[in-house]
């Protein structure tokens, strides 16, 4: 018996483990994302198209690098919104576009933010 | 991921509650009903299992109300003849008197190599030797081979048999069986003798039951062997 429950009480704590640090980790990395998006939003409604510019490309930057670890933890699908907001956002930078980046950049926020809540431990995610 | 951990516990606990509430049935003997609802519990537990998009609570109403509807059409199939033929079907002669019903078997599209391999199985090569073959509601074939046929019985050989008790586990991994004791008109001071006199304590048995005669049959656990 003893040979059966030492195994199984070690898996359950690595996974436990790795779980807590999944959420840690995709915690930590949206609310890096969302600060530059923070920085790129006050750019934009001040119309600096320059430092806009700059963070999103920080952003696609990180991003690159987010999404490789993403992808093995969360929806394939959240990844994709994320991947479409991203691109509008770096568009309407580039088209100079206010309105419509401020827009597309509060939905990319949400898509970032969502992931961590969504994968939460909690009552209302469990059922 | 610990969510979806939790949610697979939840509909795991649920489903298996549902399934003993349905009654005791293995899945080789469920009504076409019962398998139906079986395989759509499966399905229903499976998805939202996995896919924490949806409500948990999407995937255990349905299932509840398959519960409700299986015990509805359960107890109609018990209370109601017709309804039980309507949902359950009857059971069909496929052999009698060692002749095969060629009508019926077409009519159930039941096909010669699987009643032959059934026959097999019970140890009936011959279908000469059947009496009646019946192919039940929930797909099992039943044979009654001929009376020249079937194993000889005491009663054959008008040999008087004594009265055989069925066997009662009285202690099970250490664990005494009080209910049982009780069932066997015995009490625990009795089971402590018989321990006591073949030098074991109850919590070093692995099994013991009274066989059909009344003798105590006693295996002490491994570990106090060696």
């Amino acid at each position: 018996m003893k040979k059966t429950i030492i195994p199984v009480i070690i898996v359950i704590i690595a996974f436990i483990g790795f779980s807590i640090w999944t959420q840690n980790f995709l915690n930590n990395t949206a609310q890096a994302v969302a600060e530059h998006l923070n920085i790129i939003e006050e750019a934009v409604s001040v119309e600096d198209w320059d430092l806009a510019s700059n963070e999103i490309d920080k952003v696609r930057h990180k991003w690159g690098d987010i999404k490789k670890r993403w992808q093995m933890l969360i929806d394939h699908q959240e990844i994709d919104n994320i991947e479409s907001a991203l691109v509008r956002v770096y568009s309407w930078i580039d088209l100079e576009g206010r309105d419509d980046c401020l827009t597309e950049l509060a939905t990319l926020k949400l898509f970032v933010l969502h992931i961590p809540e969504r994968e939460a431990f909690r009552i209302t995610n469990i059922f | 991921m610990l969510n979806v951990f939790v949610r697979s516990l939840v509909l795991y606990i649920v489903v298996v509650i549902v399934m003993r509430i349905m009654g005791k049935r293995q899945i080789g003997q469920l009504q076409p009903f019962e398998l139906v609802i079986a395989i759509l519990i499966a399905e229903l537990a499976a998805i939202p299992m996995q896919d924490i998009g949806i409500p948990l609570v999407n995937g255990l109403i349905p299932i509840l109300a398959l519960l409700f509807a299986q015990l509805i059409i359960s107890y109609a199939t018990l209370k109601s003849e017709r309804i039980r033929a309507f949902v359950c079907g009857s059971p069909s002669i496929v052999i009698e008197n060692g002749r095969i019903n060629e009508k019926e078997l077409r009519r159930l599209r039941y096909n010669l190599n699987d009643l032959l391999e059934q026959l097999r199985s019970k140890n009936i090569p011959n279908v000469a030797d059947v009496e009646f073959a019946i192919l039940e509601t929930g797909g099992q074939l039943n044979v009654i081979p001929k009376s020249q046929k079937r194993p000889v019985t005491p009663e054959d050989l008008q040999i008087d048999t004594d009265y055989e008790a069925i066997p009662i586990t009285l202690i099970m991994d250490g664990h005494i069986q009080h209910k049982n004791l009780i069932k066997a008109k015995l009490d625990i001071s009795w089971l402590n003798n018989q321990l006591h006199s073949q030098g074991i304590e109850a919590k070093d048995v692995f099994f013991a039951y009274l066989d059909s005669l009344g003798n105590l049959y006693i295996q002490s656990k491994e570990e106090k062997e060696q």
